[in-house]
């Protein structure tokens, strides 16, 4: 029996949601809205700063429509404004649909502002806005973000979220850059203590940069004081043939031909919220060993028994680093213990390194060539950028009881001064799908079948 | 009335984890990280173990009066002015913290789901569906309980695993958090987190005999704690210290942190279903809190007819503060600090005033 | 002459006015007798001449009691015949003029009587009434006429002082089921349902003999509750076959059959079927007590009886199950529940029921557990897509785009493109177009069905999402809701969910999630105050009870041991605890046990 009272309240619910049609305060039609997949900010030339979005242009992704021109996929604007937040009315003037940044994907400052402070002292502040989500990426580029962004036109892609998406965390299988989301990552280090931010670097393509060179204004494109490392007694540049690490390169460095002008390599390293340094790929990969984040990579080595070739093998993580950290008279003392493994791809020289006498032989070679990376970035850590971007100071916390002793602390200003002792453990798994190398058949060098040694 | 209704140890179980445990939705994870730092887990245990032992005081006072409520008891205890007395303190203190309750929660929509939506609307629609619920009786809500809450666990403990990528160990330390010396006196006075546990006495009848109460408050405090833990943790392995203390609904950030992936990304629209009903739940068990007290207190035959003033009355209290930042002040300083009091001091004075006036026990068994 | 004036007649017809021939068009008015009715105070009867509104003068309480009493006596509907209080007379004559009376004979063409003599010593008069149409004729003539009509039995007999209508019985009445009357309110209730009666002169009873036979439908397939693993057997309207068909399935002495009266005009068989060792005695009470209570003019169908039956009518999902397999019918006994059937209709009524039971399709237990735990899978998944997908998906649309991935969102605002409409808009056209489809292709004659469809998918799919008026992502939402709920095994329940799912896309549209979060709360709350005779509808789960493995994913069948609890059966357990006894031997594989190898298995 279904009493006054009730329907009552039934009717008055009903008449509440009779406000429907046209929809409520909060809803919104999909078409409505414009997506900004991509925010590049600079320093302003009129105003303070310099906004650029990428937005999507999503008649062009719709069901059933194939892909027309790649320039098509998206909207570039970029516009001057005082703050962050106003400009997402500005822009609205020239746009007709309300701008969201409920989609974006990634931000990108230029080096100008990560170097003077601006960029830190912006990211607390995203997070407070609601449609600014957590997991975005954050990078750094070389030059001005807006020609970044005015790059990004994919052209394998119909959807320009998805390459940027796939580029940045195309670190889990290169180890070239640092997977750093905003609020993740990039806000929790600037915010905490025992641990500093280091973010992705993105740059030109070389061969475009050149022609940017004439019509930039005095930007650092492209890095001319990379020394390689490990090369064998070569002094070459990478550009005379001689072998040069693939690692051994910051974004926009690359010598390479063909793609867009967007490419992300290296790191840029910050000791507060002020950028100082900047990381090649291979002190990326250092990094991402030493701070448990790295998955895998393919690296190559000068062939130890015959140093004309070059083999590369697969390095995998083995085992979370292991860090034990102590104080002595306010002095820290860090050991840390790496270890990875590896698979071997390709042998240039024939040489089987398989076999139980050559096996430590390449061990050692690779364990050299680690150690060397991860000593360097170590010292570079404490001598040039001076902060721990490592998360070493994490592993400090343990020791204290209570919050209030450990910022007594002051792990940062002790840092430059630890002594750090890190150790590499390095196996070789397995070999690709041969168990076996047998040489080419040389009868002149008395090569002959199935000789292997 | 309540004496009508009758429900079974799952439901009652369902129903007060639910009134306890709805709480860390809200700003509690937060309010226990701004108080101990890393070192939440370590309070949230000792103010269990604190609210424990004001429970068993309640136990003690239902031992004496079988098959009562608590207004029922204070009538018997101290006269018929002491039931009254204590039956509006009651309802005062009960509409002030269900007024708070259904402003936090609307707020908590408002920012998970609607940012536009005028916050009038959404608290006239919880009101109303609290007031439909709470019509059709205490059985109904308890057994609306006991449906939903897998739902509930599930979605909190997935929003606490699917964060695993997250988790850092670190943040963990300094184990201790805060510092004892900030914990301890916290401790007695976030007590009142577990104030619900009071509502299994106001609902005695429904419920069974003290013994089962016992058991029943037990189970519900034991779950209460795993969920509280569970969440208090794992915000401490995602967020550091410094960062855990910002967020207004630290699960609601938990949620939006997932990222396992390019697909298993933007996962907390689906939380804010389960968030509505538990919040929807939680506040009708209050509600009808609010409804009842009263009218046992004036020994009135219907609560019905009091739904729709009541209802009113919690919608303008509701609206009174005059901004966030005072309602979670409001909440956190002002209210939990306070309600530990009559948390275990009601009980206490009852019990005290039944044992001098020689009140119930085995001598003065009737009905 | 003529013919100019006939022509002159013919054009003048053409243009001049011609008055309407004079027939007398028949127009139902309300008798004198009504408008005096209407004149009194506070009388329901309405007539013309009063004015629909007036104050409604309240009547002093004497009055009120007055008229509560009078209604009293109205209850019953249809006048009561002073003819059939009255009791049988001992002259055919006038026992004759009675039935006569009573049918209304000779204008009632339908009824027979028969008169015929007895040769017996002496000779003795009879009469047999019939109606024709629902009597068998044949079982007439041979098993009734016949006998008493044949002269070298009843010679011998000596037929004075005798009592006529038991002798009759006893020894002469071939027919499996007689009875005696005396009052005439039985006769025309026995010749009503297709008897003969036979009048005898001298005797003071009447014999009614059973020759119900009328056409009907044979037992076929079900309609709407089609297995392919299992019978195929559907009731059909015939009451004692359907009751029939329920006892080839449970054979039992414990089951029982009753007809509880229900007054109505049509006079109506219901029955109830129940196990007696095993169903609770209040249940069956209950349902008694309120079959007989109804008062109404006819119970054509169970469809009808529920809606006088159930606890909640405003409730939007039905209390009772509605099927027409007789071993549905036949497994619900088993369990403690109560069987109503109705003459005329091919569904039975099973009462009490749980929410769970309206899940469950009558395939379930004749198939393996791995389909059937799947099927059930599946069955729940479509119970929740066709409630909340449109809202869903007009939550998510118009709410929190923020929760699509973002390839997903721009695929949809790149649908959304051309469309006009609002989202909102855009699902409830829809939504309505294919309830209308749906509604169409019910009422549509087989010969033109399959066209229909053909049109409908044109329209529906082609045209419109050519013509820009709804985006292809909301054709294929409403397409899966429309097919969930198909499968969704309880006809009444798919219709319930159906008019909830509107309420769904109000609230959604109008306040996202937390809208839809607000109808689950308010759907949940009023499901659990739902009670189907006594048991509430969300046990177990509502009122926490012990549990069945065949609740919602159906457990093993040799697992599910006892009856459902919330029923209160007499006898809970219906399994062995070890039911497939043969296991048992190897259990106890490579064990001496002393106890005997199986022991007692079977």
């Amino acid at each position: 029996m279904i009493s006054r009272l009730k329907k009552l309240l039934l009717l008055a619910l009903l008449a509440c949601l009779c406000l429907v049609g046209n929809g409520c305060w909060s809803s919104d039609e999909p078409d409505n809205f414009a997506y900004v997949l991509a925010i590049g900010v600079d320093k302003g030339e009129e105003n303070r700063i310099k906004m650029t979005y990428l937005i999507a242009n999503s008649k062009e992704m719709g069901a059933g429509k194939e892909g027309g021109d790649a320039a098509q996929k998206s909207l570039i604007t970029s516009i001057e404004t005082p703050s962050l937040f106003v400009t997402l009315n500005t822009v609205n003037t020239y746009i007709g649909r309300k701008l969201t940044l409920m989609h974006a994907k990634i931000i990108i400052f230029s080096e100008e502002t990560a170097r003077s402070g601006l960029m830190g002292s912006f990211v607390p502040a995203m997070g407070q806005y609601r449609e600014v989500r957590g997991t975005m990426f954050i990078g750094v580029t070389k030059g001005k973000a807006a020609d970044r962004i005015n790059a990004i036109k994919p052209i394998l892609e119909t959807n320009p979220a998805k390459y940027i998406e796939l580029v940045a965390s195309s670190g889990v299988y290169t180890g070239f850059i640092p997977q750093t989301e905003l609020l993740n990552t990039m806000y929790i280090s600037l915010s905490s203590d025992g641990i500093e931010p280091v973010t992705m670097l993105f740059g030109p393509s070389r061969e475009q940069a050149a022609s940017e060179d004439s019509a930039d204004d005095g930007g650092e494109l492209t890095s001319d004081a990379e020394e390689p490392v490990g090369g064998a007694g070569s002094a070459g540049n990478g550009m005379t043939g001689e072998y040069r690490a693939e690692g051994d390169y910051v974004a926009g460095t690359l010598p390479r031909e063909g793609g867009i002008n967007f490419g992300a390599m290296g790191a840029a390293a910050f000791r507060g919220q002020v950028m100082v340094g900047e990381m090649t790929g291979d002190e990326v990969v250092a990094w991402g060993m030493l701070t448990g984040k790295y998955r895998t990579s393919i690296m190559s080595l000068i062939d130890p028994l015959v140093p004309d070739t070059v083999l590369s093998a697969t390095v995998s993580e083995g085992r979370k680093p292991r860090v034990r950290v102590r104080l002595e008279d306010g002095k820290p003392y860090i050991d840390v213990e790496v270890t990875l493994e590896g698979d071997i791809l390709g042998i240039q020289s024939l040489i089987d390194y398989q076999q139980p006498d050559k096996q430590p032989v390449l061990e050692a070679a690779y364990t050299e060539k680690l150690a060397g990376l991860i000593n360097g970035i170590i010292k570079k850590s404490q001598e040039e950028f001076r902060s721990d971007i490592f998360g070493f100071g994490l592993y400090a916390r343990r020791l204290y009881l209570t919050q209030e002793q450990w910022k007594a602390v002051h792990w940062e200003e002790i840092y430059p001064e630890a002594e750090i002792n890190a150790t590499v453990n390095f196996k070789i798994r397995r070999s690709g799908m041969l168990i076996q190398i047998m040489p080419i058949i040389n009868p002149e060098a008395g090569v002959e079948e199935g000789d292997n040694d | 009335m309540p004496g009508e209704a009758r429900f079974g140890y799952a439901e009652a179980v369902a129903l007060v984890t639910t009134t306890i445990a709805t709480k860390v939705f809200l700003s509690y994870p937060t309010a226990i990280e701004h108080i101990a730092g890393s070192a939440g887990w370590l309070l949230v245990c000792l103010t269990a173990i604190v609210a424990w032992l004001g429970f068993l005081l309640v136990i003690k006072l239902l031992e004496r009066f079988p098959g009562k409520t608590l207004i029922e008891i204070a009538e018997a205890a101290g006269g018929p002015v002491t039931g009254i007395f204590t039956g509006m303190v009651l309802t005062a203190g009960i509409l002030v913290m269900m007024a708070v309750a259904l402003r936090e929660f609307a707020e908590n929509m408002v920012i998970t789901a609607l940012p536009q939506t005028p916050i009038s609307v959404i608290m006239a629609v919880f009101v109303l569906c609290i007031a439909l619920a709470t019509y059709l009786g205490l059985e109904v809500i308890a057994r609306a309980c006991y449906v939903s809450y897998p739902f509930i666990l599930t979605a909190v403990l997935a929003i606490v695993l699917l964060n695993y990528t997250n988790f850092n160990v670190n943040w963990l330390y300094p184990i201790l958090g805060e510092g004892l010396d900030k914990i301890l006196p916290a401790v007695v006075y976030r007590s009142s987190d577990y104030w619900e546990l009071l509502v299994l006495a106001m609902i005695a009848p429904a419920v069974g005999e003290a013994k089962s109460i016992r058991r029943i408050g037990r189970s519900s405090l034991v779950i209460s704690i795993v969920i509280f833990l569970s969440v208090i943790i794992s915000a401490n392995l995602v967020f550091s210290p410094a960062i855990a203390n910002e967020p207004y609904l630290m699960l609601y950030k938990m949620a939006r942190t997932v990222y396992l992936g390019r697909f298993v990304q933007r996962v907390e629209a689906i939380f804010v279903l389960i968030w509505g009903v538990g919040a929807l739940l939680r506040l009708a068990v209050g509600f009808y809190l609010l409804v009842t007290v009263p009218v046992q207190a004036l020994r009135l035959p219907d609560y019905r007819p009091f739904i729709l003033p009541l209802g009113i009355l919690l919608y303008a209290v509701a609206f009174i503060p005059p901004d966030l930042p005072t309602v979670f002040s409001l909440e956190n300083h002002v209210l939990r600090s306070t309600v530990w009091i009559p948390y275990f001091f009601l009980p206490g004075l009852l019990l005290l005033l039944a044992v001098i006036r020689g009140k119930g026990g085995k001598r003065d068994i009737k009905t | 002459m003529e013919k100019q004036q006939s022509l002159w007649r013919k054009f003048a017809r053409l243009i001049a006015y011609q008055e309407p021939p004079p027939v007398k068009r028949f127009v139902l008015t309300e008798p004198d007798s009504e408008h005096a009715k209407a004149a009194e105070p506070g009388s329901p009867v309405r007539s013309g001449s009063k004015k629909r509104r007036e104050k409604k003068k309240p009547l002093p309480a004497a009055a009120v009691r007055e008229k509560r009493s009078r209604e009293k006596l109205d209850d019953r509907p249809g006048k009561s015949e002073d003819i059939l209080e009255e009791a049988v007379a001992t002259d055919l004559a006038a026992n004759l003029a009675k039935v006569r009376r009573l049918f209304h004979v000779p204008l009632n063409k339908d009824v027979i009587i028969r008169e015929f003599v007895i040769a017996g010593e002496p000779e003795v008069r009879a009469a047999a009434v019939f109606i024709e149409g629902i009597s068998d004729k044949q079982i007439i003539n041979e098993y009734i006429l016949e006998p008493l009509l044949r002269p070298a039995e009843f010679r011998r007999e000596g037929l004075a002082g005798v009592d006529l209508a038991a002798k009759l019985i006893a020894s002469y009445l071939p027919s499996n089921q007689v009875t005696k009357l005396d009052k005439f309110a039985k006769i025309a209730k026995e010749v009503i349902a297709g008897s003969t009666v036979i009048f005898l002169d001298g005797a003071g009873e009447a014999v009614s003999a059973e020759t119900k036979g009328f056409e009907h439908r044979s037992v076929t397939e079900p309609k709407t509750e089609q297995v392919t693993l299992g019978p195929h057997t559907a009731f059909n309207e015939v009451l004692k076959v359907n009751t029939g068909l329920v006892r080839a399935y449970l054979r039992s002495s414990e089951l029982i059959t009753e007809y509880p009266e229900l007054p109505n005009t049509a006079n109506t068989d219901i029955a109830v079927m129940y196990l007696k060792n095993i169903a609770n005695p209040r249940i069956v009470e209950e349902v008694k007590r309120r079959i007989t209570s109804i008062r109404t003019d006819f119970m054509f169908d169970t469809g009808r009886l529920e809606q006088f039956l159930e606890d909640s009518p405003y409730s939007l999902l039905p209390q009772m199950l509605r099927t027409e397999r007789p071993d549905r019918v036949a497994g619900s006994l088993l369990e403690g529940r109560v069987a109503i059937l109705v003459t005329g209709s091919p569904f039975a009524l099973i009462a009490p029921i749980t929410v769970f039971s309206l899940l469950q399709a009558a395939e379930d237990i004749y198939v393996r557990w791995p389909a059937a735990a799947f099927l059930r899978g599946i069955r729940l998944t479509a119970m929740f897509f066709s409630l909340l997908l449109p809202a869903l998906y007009i939550a998510i649309a118009t709410f929190h785009q923020e929760m699509v991935p973002t390839d997903l969102m721009l695929t949809i605002a790149g649908a959304r493109e051309k469309v006009p409409f609002p989202t909102f808009v855009e699902v409830m056209l829809m939504e309505l177009s294919f309830e209308l489809i749906r509604e169409a292709g019910v009422r549509v004659p087989g010969v033109i069905g399959a066209t229909i469809g053909i049109v409908g998918t044109l329209i529906l799919g082609q045209a419109a999402v050519a013509a820009n008026i709804v985006s292809p992502l909301l054709i294929i939402i409403v397409a899966v809701t429309g097919l969930s709920s198909f499968s969704i095994p309880n006809l009444s329940t798919a219709f319930g969910f159906r008019i909830i799912r509107f309420a769904y896309i109000f609230l959604a549209a109008s306040l996202g999630f937390f809208g839809v979060a607000a109808g689950l709360f308010l759907q949940l709350c009023l499901t659990a105050d739902l009670y189907s005779f006594g048991v509430p509808m969300l046990a177990p789960v509502g009122p926490r009870t012990v549990s069945t493995p065949d609740l919602i994913l159906r457990g093993f069948s040799w697992r599910q041991e006892r009856r459902p609890d919330e029923l209160q059966a007499q006898d809970t357990r219906r399994q062995a605890r070890i039911s497939r006894g043969w296991t048992k031997k190897y259990l106890r594989y490579g064990k001496r046990s002393d106890k005997g190898g199986g022991g007692n298995a079977r």
